[in-house]
């Protein structure tokens, strides 16, 4: 059985890696591919709207010959990763508790 | 399926739903590099990968139709108000263009006439200069044996000719039947595959 990823998870993943260091869309994919099963074609809306969003913003640097666009985060993009980054702690203790049985404090405490 | 394949059926995927040229030229773009940093001689392999180009296409179209609605539940029929004048364009320039078809007839027609005579009166005389060497070949040729004992030297002379001749225009009308008449065909081909592309309206290549 595979969980699905939502679109916010991805969104979260693309900003974090782009936050790494600048990078291109083919290689972005690439680095997915070790957690997720994604293609090209779902990670390119993804950007797309990260890019209208301004979280991140895009330049071309010259690659053999041809134009590479690499995407950079932007401050407001920066912000938003550290909100995802806890709402996803928050999320993720949360299912722990209950898939993992790691919530009885939590449990009696309500 | 290639990467011109691929990126001229999002093209016109794209295209033909009304998405604008900016949104357009950034998703070509966008997969035209992917193509590119998967490597050269991957193309099959890669486009297997992004799944069917209209597939492609319906993913982005939606994405740009959910971001204006997040923003603005109203902006989504203004998105389906964009997709009508788009249309309205293509199919107003395609009347447009059998309008002035219709009016300038009295020059084009004339002209399209004329190559068309022209190429059937090549085709005629290419295959009439055929015959008449033939004709003549086995006239010396039959000349030759009628004054065979007559005159010995100048009939071999005769019938030595008339088989050279008609040797010559064996090979001549095969490489006429061979060559020529498929090109002919071809070139008849041609001629009504551009009218017929003046009036229905051509998918665009990718240009490159």
């Amino acid at each position: 059985m595979t969980f699905p990823i939502n679109a916010g998870l991805l969104d979260s993943m693309v900003l974090s890696i782009v936050q790494q260091n600048d990078t291109y869309g083919y290689e972005i994919t690439q680095y997915l591919r070790r957690a997720v099963d994604i293609s090209e074609s779902t990670l390119y809306p993804v950007l797309r709207r990260l890019q209208k969003n301004e979280l991140l913003e895009t330049y071309d640097k010259e690659y053999m010959g041809r134009n590479r666009r690499y995407y950079r985060i932007t401050q407001k993009g920066f912000d938003t990763l550290s909100e995802y980054r806890e709402e996803w702690l928050n999320h993720k203790r949360k299912i722990d508790s209950i898939l993992l049985n790691e919530g009885v404090n939590g449990y009696e405490q309500n | 399926m290639n990467k011109i394949e691929f990126l001229t059926r999002l093209k016109n995927s794209l295209e033909k739903n009304g998405l604008s040229k900016e949104d357009t030229d950034d998703a070509l773009n966008y997969y035209e590099e992917i193509f590119m940093d998967a490597g050269f001689g991957k193309d099959a392999e890669t486009a297997e990968s992004l799944g069917s180009p209209e597939m492609v296409a319906e993913g982005i179209l939606r994405e740009n139709g959910i971001e204006i609605n997040r923003n603005d539940g109203f902006t989504n029929s203004t998105n389906i108000q964009q997709n009508i004048p788009v249309q309205k364009k293509s199919s107003s320039d395609t009347a447009l263009k059998i309008i002035l078809l219709v009016i300038s007839f009295p020059i084009w027609l004339p002209l399209v006439i004329t190559v068309f005579a022209l190429l059937f009166a090549f085709f005629v005389v290419i295959m009439a200069l055929g015959f008449a060497f033939v004709v003549s070949s086995i006239a010396v040729l039959v000349s030759g044996v009628q004054i065979l004992f007559e005159s010995p030297a100048l009939a071999l002379m005769g019938i030595g000719a008339g088989l050279i001749g008609c040797g010559i225009t064996f090979f001549i009308l095969r490489s006429i039947v061979t060559f020529f008449a498929p090109t002919f065909v071809k070139l008849v081909k041609k001629l009504f595959g551009a009218v017929k592309r003046i009036f229905v309206k051509e998918d665009k290549q990718y240009e490159y």
